[in-house]
């Protein structure tokens, strides 16, 4: 084992903001999943008709677009927490981590179309 | 990537047996990791059996008694005896402890004894702590000032200021709470592990310390703060009865603020 005390490894960054958002993240979290679960719940009408009217009032769309966004977020950097924990090999761990962020960006954009789509 | 499964040369193997001969009604049997670079053998765990009315309380006494009495080349690290100079630590009954202050009657069945997880082993309950004492001088474990008391004066602190370093400054270093960390294991190069943390905490919180910006800058790093994820083995752990996962937080609060 060779100690590591330089910032030499170029996945190295500060790691306060990280910390922060994470938590600020997970607090926000917590209403809007609480909102969403008890909406599904508290629905007397199941049909596909139903939900997308219920989706498409923009209050709804709103808050379902900040959901999305804020869990993709979130789940984004507890990945990155995973991966640079377990992958100590730089450039595999760089790629991964790029990996993990294109695959998050990619679902947001679906969900973020899904809501738009049916307001098409 | 990480390591899950021990190289080949590690594996550990069923050592020699040394049992009791004598006549006792009340016997311990104590296995212990042996290993030695002075040849190719794998690690292995010998067995003790030992007569408890002629030995000691502590895991220690059982310790010394066998090299003593039993097999003089059992290697391990011991100097107090009273839990002040961290120098027994290792994993009893599967939990890291200083070995003088664990007492056998508190392990039930056989007493089984490894040297800290996840260091490179010296010689049979030794570990080389080499880079945890690297790491622990990296934050400047020292009082740092700019200016100078007045002559003849001491620098003041108030009972109050004081008692912050309470649960703090008896750490004694023995590295138990990093070497039962996850994180310190997987990431032990980069991140500094609980004991160098509360350490670097004890210093932050000194109020006649005046490099507390400075302290607080260098561990902003991802690696070296930032691998703590609040397991909280270190706590649990500790035999001092510290909370070094409560320091690791207050450090991450200051940084917040600043």
């Amino acid at each position: 084992m060779s100690l590591n005390s330089k910032n030499s490894d170029s996945n190295f960054h500060n790691g306060i903001p990280h910390w922060k958002f994470q938590r600020i993240s997970a607090i926000i979290n917590i209403p809007l999943i609480i909102w969403f679960v008890f909406s599904l719940i508290t629905f007397s009408d199941y049909s596909y008709i139903s939900l997308t009217e219920w989706v498409k009032n923009p209050i709804n769309s709103i808050l379902i677009i900040s959901m999305f966004a804020s869990i993709l977020y979130h789940s984004s950097l507890g990945i990155q927490v995973v991966i640079e924990d377990y992958i100590s090999e730089v450039k595999s761990r760089a790629f991964l981590l790029n990996l993990s962020k294109l695959i998050i960006f990619f679902l947001f954009i679906v969900s973020f179309g899904s809501v738009i789509n049916i307001y098409i | 990537m990480a390591e899950f499964s021990l190289p080949k040369n590690s594996k550990v193997q069923v050592g020699k047996d040394f049992p009791y001969k004598g006549k006792s009604e009340n016997k311990k049997v104590f296995n212990i990791y042996r290993w030695s670079p002075d040849d190719d053998d794998n690690p292995r765990i010998d067995t003790y059996t030992i007569d408890m009315d002629d030995c000691g309380p502590m895991v220690l006494d059982a310790l010394i008694k066998i090299k003593d009495e039993v097999d003089s080349s059992l290697t391990f690290r011991r100097s107090c005896r009273e839990g002040i100079c961290g120098s027994c630590s290792m994993n009893v009954d599967g939990t890291n402890t200083l070995a003088c202050l664990k007492s056998i009657e508190d392990v039930k069945g056989s007493v089984n004894i490894y040297p800290l997880p996840h260091m490179p082993v010296i010689k049979d309950l030794v570990p080389d702590l080499t880079d945890a004492y690297k790491q622990l001088t990296s934050i400047k474990p020292w009082l740092q000032t700019e200016n100078k008391p007045k002559e003849g004066s001491e620098r003041h602190q108030s009972p109050k200021e004081r008692e912050k370093l309470d649960g703090l400054w008896e750490c004694v270093l023995c590295f138990s709470c990093s070497t039962s960390c996850p994180s310190y294991w997987w990431n032990g190069d980069k991140y500094l592990g609980p004991a160098a943390l509360l350490q670097a905490y004890r210093w932050i919180a000194d109020s006649r310390d005046e490099a507390k910006e400075e302290r607080l800058k260098d561990l902003q790093d991802s690696f070296k703060l930032y691998r703590c994820h609040t397991i909280m083995n270190c706590t649990k752990t500790c035999p001092k009865g510290l909370n070094p996962a409560k320091a690791i937080g207050e450090i991450k609060k200051l940084q917040l603020e600043t």
